[in-house]
């Protein structure tokens, strides 16, 4: 059993989310994409979060049938967890760079 | 053995118990290769240990019979007494000696008992080396991603 | 998001364990003494209902008598028994410590980064 995680490929949708004021529509559009995928991932994060906690419980009662679903599973949540925060961190700095840009 | 996360410890477990159980037998048989009753008496009857596979085995587990399961292993599903009549011996100095200087004694060979017992010592030792294996293979697995 | 419900019950069952461990040792230390019967903790089905309560904490853990046949001198503690037992118990508490430090370390990453 392995626990879903949505890819996100953060070099791909950074710079196309950050390209300058004179492309219009097109940086909207590219801002809104990068938006609600982030969005998408926040739920897929909690999701992974929701489904190793059950897996975690289960082996608290004894319940577990396979120590390798907990071990993978709370391992690429783990990772999951690094992924979507290293994009947020990202996109802030980014997002700060272009506030300095503009002044 | 109830459901656990590390449930390939069963089988091991369960051949140790078996084979302690049919050391203690063969112990209990070899203190006794000698004990003398009276004529009138039964004599020492030699022990023997029934195992059986739990919950069918391998081959109920593929498919070919009921419900089974794999990793149950062994269990003891009786114990059975040997043969009372024994074999008479002639002792007339012995108290328990009859009329006619005959007691009784059991009809066990030694060196069948020896065999056994060493054969049942290494089953418990292969069993032992399983579950340790097993346990190391666990412990890798609480390894996994750290 | 933080869900508390799992890190309590980590925590219970640690306890668990421990009890377990420690009836173990003491079996195992009482192997030839005379009259001296076994000790089984239970207390996973404890856990299981205080989860559905919604209170791991609440998780009654209990220490009771072997029910195993007695041998002569009145001792029922089967060595191999509670070793195996004993390695179990090791073995889940490594798991359950896995999913704790698990569980801390995606804390930690989403609030120190």
């Amino acid at each position: 059993m392995t626990v879903p995680i949505s890819p996100i490929d953060p070099l791909a949708t950074g710079p196309a989310a950050l390209a300058p004021a004179g492309t219009g529509n097109r940086t909207e559009g590219a801002g809104t994409a990068f938006a609600s995928s982030f969005a998408s991932a926040l739920d897929d994060l909690d999701a992974a979060h929701k489904a190793t906690d059950e897996l975690a419980r289960a082996a608290a009662t004894g319940d577990l049938r396979s120590v390798e679903d907990l071990m993978i599973a709370s391992t690429e949540t783990q990772l999951a967890t690094q992924l979507t925060v290293a994009v947020r961190n990202r996109a802030l700095e980014s997002f700060n760079e272009i506030m300095r840009m503009q002044l | 053995m109830r459901i656990t996360p590390f449930s390939s410890l069963g089988a091991p477990a369960s051949g140790m118990r078996v084979y302690q159980t049919w050391i203690d037998a063969l112990a209990d048989n070899v203190a006794n290769i000698s004990t003398i009753n009276p004529a009138g008496e039964p004599a020492f009857q030699e022990r023997y240990v029934h195992a059986r596979a739990a919950g069918g085995g391998l081959r109920e587990a593929i498919g070919l019979g009921g419900r089974g399961s794999i990793g149950s292993g062994a269990y003891v599903a009786g114990a059975e007494f040997g043969d009372p009549e024994g074999r008479m011996v002639y002792q007339p100095d012995h108290p328990y000696a009859d009329e006619n200087g005959m007691v009784r004694m059991p009809d066990m060979d030694l060196s069948t008992q020896m065999t056994n017992l060493i054969i049942a010592q290494r089953a418990y030792q292969a069993n032992v080396t399983v579950f340790e294996r097993a346990r190391d293979s666990y412990l890798r697995a609480l390894e996994i991603g750290r | 998001m933080i869900s508390d419900l799992t890190l309590r019950t980590l925590q219970a069952s640690l306890n668990g364990l421990d009890a377990r461990r420690r009836a173990a040792e003491d079996n195992i230390a009482n192997v030839e003494t005379p009259g001296f019967i076994a000790s089984t903790v239970s207390f996973e089905d404890s856990l299981r209902e205080a989860i559905r309560r919604g209170e791991p904490t609440a998780t009654h853990v209990e220490v009771q008598a072997s029910t195993k046949p007695t041998r002569l001198n009145g001792n029922n503690v089967n060595v191999a028994d509670e070793m195996v037992g004993l390695t179990e118990t090791a073995l889940r508490q490594q798991l359950i410590v896995q999913a704790l430090n698990g569980r801390y370390a995606a804390l930690r990453t989403a609030i120190g980064a």
